[in-house]
């Protein structure tokens, strides 16, 4: 077992083979060796490693995908492919979202990241400039001319 | 300062989510505001559209053995011409820009030994065969280029379908059996006529003193002898057609033709071995077998004789790695080997052209697609005493009878 306390200084007792689904924490257990010392993670609160390790535990006993960078590759290629599951575990808020990709970066769990980003990268598509700046409340801070100027730059994307 | 989620993401993670949108998406949301713009467009490296380009997916230009490619790769202007080209075949647009971007992307296939398959040749193919284009089978895969307004689109329209050879024409529909009997008149119309073959074209499909293509008359070759072997149907079995006819542009790519990876180190061009030679004649009576125009395959066996090597000869040379090869042979016609006019030695050479052309002398032709491609070469062939005509010579297939029926 493995004792990890979050930010807002919750204790999680999770299996070690649920905590290495995160590189970060695996090599710190490597480091560490065995020992019963708790392990902090100060860039993540409770709530969102409730839900990353929701995600962990499911995938617990998966092969990790390998540091190959060609799989990799593969993998990340198509947008749309997020299993069932995944899709559903990351139907959430938008704070919460982006919060567990945050959380999946710094945790080193690179098979949740891709969930992460796929979905942006999903909410995105097909999507008009004002739309997608309505959707991640992004304000417009261009002048009217930059915009114009912009415009013009991106005709090559174009397809209307 | 926003509330945005999205703009309190690291960079690396926002341009990790970008690399995984289509381009036009990365365009759009360029547009929202200026740290948006500035991801997308004011990158200090090009990770995200070589990560876009490749995944779009496009073959590596810099897997290539086109000459051009060889320069530094600007991924995002290359990216962003092809989503353009794809507008401009839905819809209308610069059709020069067009055809320009495709033929680069036939340049830039990745050799066989890269890929099973060729995403550029794929992409390609889509692109070309879009239903809803309002132009492209009409106009760029099947209409005449004889207006003069049209000149400059028309060398690069030329050489584009002399790649293609008709393989994504078959003549079904309304129109198009009428606009191929068309293309084949003016093709055949200019091939045999003796005007186009001058000193200053080397007697062959050249221009300007034979240091370029007159892709114009490649493609008038190219569209003959398709046609007439589709006229002989099962009759001219596809192990004896041109790779081109049977495969469309993947026989362009470099190294697709047989035993390409047999070769010995020095003949970098795939010249030694067993070929097919398709000639075409119009003169009555040449083949005497009763056809105004006749088709006759040969066989020829080519070996390597020597490769220059004086260093103020590679020197001066675009590609020092490909020297010009002087070969010799044998060739001889396929249903009979007494036939004294074609049981002959042949002798000549194939070099690199300055514009990365590949030029196979004795045969006056071009190699169609890149180095060692199966597509093979294409030109034209004279005789003291039997005018002037096309043929296509391409490496025969390994396991291909070499024998004909004997008469």
């Amino acid at each position: 077992m493995v004792l990890l306390v979050t930010s807002d200084n919750e204790q999680f007792v999770v299996d070690k083979d649920v905590a290495e689904r995160s590189v970060l924490i695996k090599n710190m257990l490597e480091d560490v060796g065995e020992s019963d010392q708790p392990i902090p993670l100060p860039n993540v609160s409770s709530s969102v490693l409730k839900k990353v390790l929701e995600y962990c535990e499911h995938h617990r006993g998966e092969r990790l995908p390998t540091t190959d960078s060609e799989s990799q590759d593969e993998t990340r290629k198509r947008t749309t492919d997020i299993s069932e599951w995944d899709q559903k575990f990351i139907s959430v808020d938008q704070e919460m979202l982006f919060e567990i990709i945050l959380a999946a970066n710094y945790l080193d769990i690179k098979p949740l990241l891709d969930v992460g980003c796929k979905t942006v990268a999903n909410m995105i598509k097909g999507k008009t400039p004002e739309e997608i700046r309505k959707l991640f409340n992004i304000v417009n801070d261009f002048t009217p001319e930059e915009e114009a100027q912009i415009k013009k730059e991106n005709e090559w994307a174009e397809d209307r | 300062m926003t509330s945005s989620m999205i703009s309190a993401v690291p960079p690396e993670l926002s341009e990790r989510t970008l690399s995984l949108c289509h381009p036009r998406d990365v365009a759009s949301f360029a547009q929202t505001c200026r740290g948006a713009y500035a991801l997308v467009y004011q990158s200090s490296d090009q990770y995200l559209w070589r990560t876009l380009f490749l995944d779009y997916p496009f073959d590596d230009p810099r897997l290539s053995t086109s000459s051009s490619s060889i320069s530094k790769v600007d991924w995002r202007a290359k990216l962003q011409r092809r989503v353009r080209a794809e507008h401009i075949a839905r819809s209308d647009g610069d059709r020069c820009e067009f055809v320009e971007v495709l033929l680069e992307c036939v340049h830039e296939a990745a050799p066989r030994a890269a890929r099973e398959s060729s995403h550029n040749i794929s992409w390609i193919t889509t692109i070309l065969t879009l239903e809803e284009s309002p132009w492209i089978e009409r106009f760029l895969r099947l209409g005449p280029f004889d207006s003069p307004s049209i000149k400059y689109f028309a060398s690069d329209a030329e050489e584009l379908r002399a790649h293609l050879a008709l393989s994504l024409d078959h003549g079904v529909g309304t129109e198009a059996p009428e606009k191929l009997r068309v293309l084949r008149r003016m093709s055949r119309a200019y091939v045999y006529d003796l005007r186009n073959y001058t000193r200053a074209g080397n007697w062959g499909p050249f221009i300007g003193a034979g240091d370029s293509i007159n892709w114009r008359h490649v493609n008038a070759i190219v569209t003959v002898i398709t046609m007439n072997l589709r006229d002989f149907g099962i009759h001219w079995p596809k192990e004896f057609k041109p790779q081109a006819i049977v495969r469309g542009l993947e026989a362009c790519r470099a190294y697709s033709a047989s035993g390409s990876f047999k070769r010995s180190s020095l003949d970098w061009a795939g010249v030694e071995g067993e070929w097919m030679r398709i000639t075409c004649g119009w003169n009555p009576g040449f083949f005497d077998d009763g056809y105004q125009e006749a088709s006759r395959l040969l066989l020829l066996n080519l070996r390597v004789i020597s490769v220059e090597n004086d260093p103020e000869v590679l020197e001066k040379l675009p590609d020092p790695s490909r020297p010009p090869i002087t070969f010799g042979g044998t060739m001889r016609g396929f249903n009979s080997d007494s036939d004294e006019i074609l049981n002959r030695v042949v002798r000549g050479t194939v070099r690199l052209m300055k514009d990365g052309n590949i030029r196979w002398s004795f045969f006056r032709g071009v190699q169609i697609g890149g180095v060692c491609s199966s597509a093979g070469v294409v030109g034209a062939w004279s005789g003291a005493h039997h005018g002037q005509g096309p043929f296509w010579l391409f490496k025969a297939e390994e396991n291909t009878p070499k024998e004909g029926r004997r008469r």
